[in-house]
């Protein structure tokens, strides 16, 4: 897998550079700013891009603006974005307009190298990734979350899966369930919160952000 | 028009003169035959100074009626005692001492006159005071070394023979001097009660001396065994009168300059509204409408004052607001990154380690510094919530309850966001009041209603409590805050206008 990083932070930067060396991963490109980052995805057609959400010059948004750009100009390149703000909503605008091969990770995992060489691979094979925090932040809200409130337990569980971008396979060997029971609460998750339903994956998730951040 | 002082004060004292003249006038026509038939049936030998003093008493005490014009009452009571005093004199048969005390108290008319016929000037103009005391005191010591009521018992009050006053007395100085007293007097009282404008009590109790001690000390010096010299008696006068008087009006100076020091440091200060310093510039304001002025300056002041703090208090709070957002940002963007940083080297470090104790050790440190990821996610976010500027203030509400499970969040937004300032300030109100006023969250609920007029935030539960520095908060964002209970359940609601 061959991988570009573009993070302000040195130190981080150096660190995810040489874990991802050690683990095997072909590091072709280090970035420190978002135009640097277009240059190097351009030259050197990686198969992932590692970003920081915050970039300089304004610090705020950078990052999202620079993997949206990347994925409509290379859709060869997946991006994995990487953020301290444990916000759905960042993770929604990512995703907006074609969540496959799109993934949004809290930066705080980048040293479980684990996490993160499985979130690339995901996202590399063109799922969406969201991290899980977000979704279970929000679902232990859910009481009072309008429709989210008529879930029962088992079904968050599954709107988390989902929101994770597991298929329905996937899910019903995370859970020890068959996968026509899986398919039952699929079924009712989109049924309670208004869902178009689809078998895309990447669709799911894309709708289950968009139920967990009404 | 403001009239130059010149022609102001030619036109007083063409009026005293006139006045004056015609008020002797009418005395000089009375008939003072009913008058001086009871007087003289008073005139007891040795009692009559007590006579006098008492009736100086009892007019002293008739001035205290609620509302009179004290200084008029007070004029035309001693223009009373000049005019009846000398008629005591001229009863047959009056004692010395009698006369003495004439002398004492006639020259008392001609200046309680003329002080009455100049009150209004006396009380309102300012440079013809000094006029006004030179007439009175001209016309006192006139009127003490020309009359001479045994020459002249009452028919005419004006005689003027050039050797009256050397032959009324057997001490010619005597009664020059004792005139004179009366005049420093009578002067004083005025310049004391026009000094300290003020309760007549002081001024009321040092006239009555005055007339006491004018009336006592001859008497009481015609009853020595051995003839007092007329220097005892000067001296006797001076020290009952002039030192009490003087101590009186010094110490009313001293206090009245004092005071006006510190009202002219304050009023110089102090700006007055426009339509009021043209009228400032006139002459002849009395002191109840310079006294107005003043005040509406004093509240101007005041007024600026109050209006200048709310600016500072708001600027204090946007300073602070702003301070916490640059924390916010220092966390994340600094603080953040570094543990951040820390943890991939920990990892590393663990990784490269061959030994199986150390790199255990490495990973349960390594554990326990991303243990403060969360803290310091949650630190930054709360002290400055991108959230507000990118998705409102309802998403960033129900994020930061988010951390608060089983509190029930009820957002409802209109067409147009409110203004960035506005949403933030409602964000730190919403975060304080989670922190602080909100001892049960799961049974508690927070609304949040934003309108193109103002964001209303209302929080209800039990044991919700406002705080001192919620009420601080939501005034210095121009915000309302109120609490009330409804169904046994304690709710508080803040109102932020969107213009704040």
């Amino acid at each position: 897998m061959r991988v570009v990083i573009a993070d302000d932070a040195v130190l981080v930067r150096a660190g995810v550079v040489h874990l991802l060396t050690t683990s095997g991963v072909d590091v072709v490109a280090e970035c420190g700013d978002a135009a640097t980052l277009i240059k190097a995805v351009a030259l050197e057609d990686p198969d992932v891009a590692v970003i920081d959400i915050r970039m300089p010059p304004t610090y705020t948004d950078e990052g999202i603006i620079a993997a949206r750009h990347v994925r409509e100009i290379y859709p060869r390149t997946s991006v994995l974005v990487l953020s301290q703000y444990l916000q759905p909503l960042y993770a929604r605008r990512l995703m907006a307009d074609s969540p496959g091969h799109t993934g949004y990770l809290l930066k705080e995992k980048v040293h479980d190298i684990e996490v993160l060489l499985s979130a690339m691979e995901r996202v590399v094979a063109g799922s969406c990734v969201v991290d899980d925090s977000i979704v279970k932040t929000i679902l232990g809200h859910r009481d009072h979350l309008g429709s989210l409130a008529s879930l029962t337990d088992r079904e968050a569980e599954v709107l988390a899966l989902m929101a994770r971008g597991l298929s329905n396979s996937a899910m019903a060997a995370e859970l020890t369930l068959s996968a026509k029971t899986v398919e039952m609460l699929v079924s009712a998750v989109f049924r309670k919160l208004n869902l178009d339903q689809s078998s895309d994956v990447n669709r799911r998730v894309l709708a289950v952000l968009e139920a967990l951040t009404r | 028009m403001t009239l130059p002082a010149v022609v102001v004060g030619t036109g007083v004292l063409a009026r005293a003169i006139v006045m004056g003249a015609v008020l002797l006038m009418l005395s000089w026509s009375l008939d003072l035959g009913w008058v001086q038939r009871p007087v003289g049936g008073l005139a007891t030998p040795g009692w009559e100074a007590i006579w006098i003093l008492a009736g100086v008493t009892v007019v002293v005490l008739a001035l205290i009626v609620p509302g009179a014009d004290v200084g008029r009452v007070w004029l035309v009571a001693l223009a009373v005692v000049g005019w009846v005093g000398p008629l005591l004199a001229a009863v047959p048969g009056a004692s010395p001492s009698l006369r003495l005390v004439s002398l004492a108290v006639a020259p008392v008319l001609p200046a309680a006159l003329v002080a009455l016929v100049l009150y209004g000037d006396l009380r309102t103009t300012r440079f013809p005071r000094a006029l006004v005391a030179t007439l009175v005191g001209s016309a006192i010591f006139a009127r003490g070394v020309f009359y001479d009521p045994l020459l002249d018992p009452g028919c005419s009050r004006y005689c003027l023979p050039g050797s009256g006053w050397w032959t009324s007395t057997d001490q010619p100085r005597t009664r020059l001097v004792l005139a004179g007293i009366v005049t420093m007097s009578v002067l004083a009282l005025l310049a004391g009660r026009a000094i300290s404008r003020s309760p007549v009590r002081p001024w009321m109790a040092v006239s009555a001396l005055t007339a006491a001690v004018l009336a006592l000390v001859p008497w009481w010096a015609s009853s020595w065994p051995s003839p007092a010299r007329a220097d005892d008696i000067v001296a006797l006068a001076v020290l009952a009168v002039v030192v009490p008087v003087a101590i009186v009006v010094g110490t009313a100076t001293l206090r009245r300059s004092a005071a006006r020091r510190m009202a002219e440091s304050l009023l110089a200060a102090s700006p007055l509204p426009d339509q009021l310093r043209e009228l400032e510039r006139a002459d002849d304001l009395t002191p109840a409408l310079r006294l107005a002025i003043d005040n509406a300056r004093l509240e101007a002041a005041a007024l600026d004052q109050i209006e200048e703090l709310r600016r500072s208090r708001t600027r204090i709070v946007q300073a602070s607001d702003a301070e916490r957002r640059r924390l916010g940002r220092e966390l994340h963007d600094t603080v953040q990154q570094r543990v951040v940083g820390a943890l991939l080297q920990l990892r590393i470090a663990a990784d490269e380690e061959p030994n199986a104790e150390r790199r255990a050790c490495l990973l349960t440190v390594l554990d326990q510094v991303g243990g403060t990821l969360p803290h310091l996610r949650g630190l930054s976010e709360r002290s400055a919530p991108p959230v507000v500027e990118s998705d409102g203030l309802a998403a960033a509400v129900r994020q930061r309850a988010a951390d608060l499970p089983g509190l029930r969040v009820v957002a409802t937004e209109g067409s147009e966001p409110p203004p960035l300032r506005t949403s933030r300030a409602a964000f730190i109100i919403v975060d304080m009041l989670l922190e602080s006023a909100l001892p049960t969250p799961s049974a508690s609920e927070l609304g949040i209603t934003v309108t193109a007029e103002a964001v209303r935030i209302c929080v209800r539960g039990p044991g919700v409590t406002m705080t001192e520095l919620l009420l601080d908060r939501v005034a210095a964002s121009d915000g309302i805050v109120s609490e009330d209970r409804v169904d046994d359940v304690n709710r508080i609601e803040v109102r932020l206008p969107c213009g704040s």
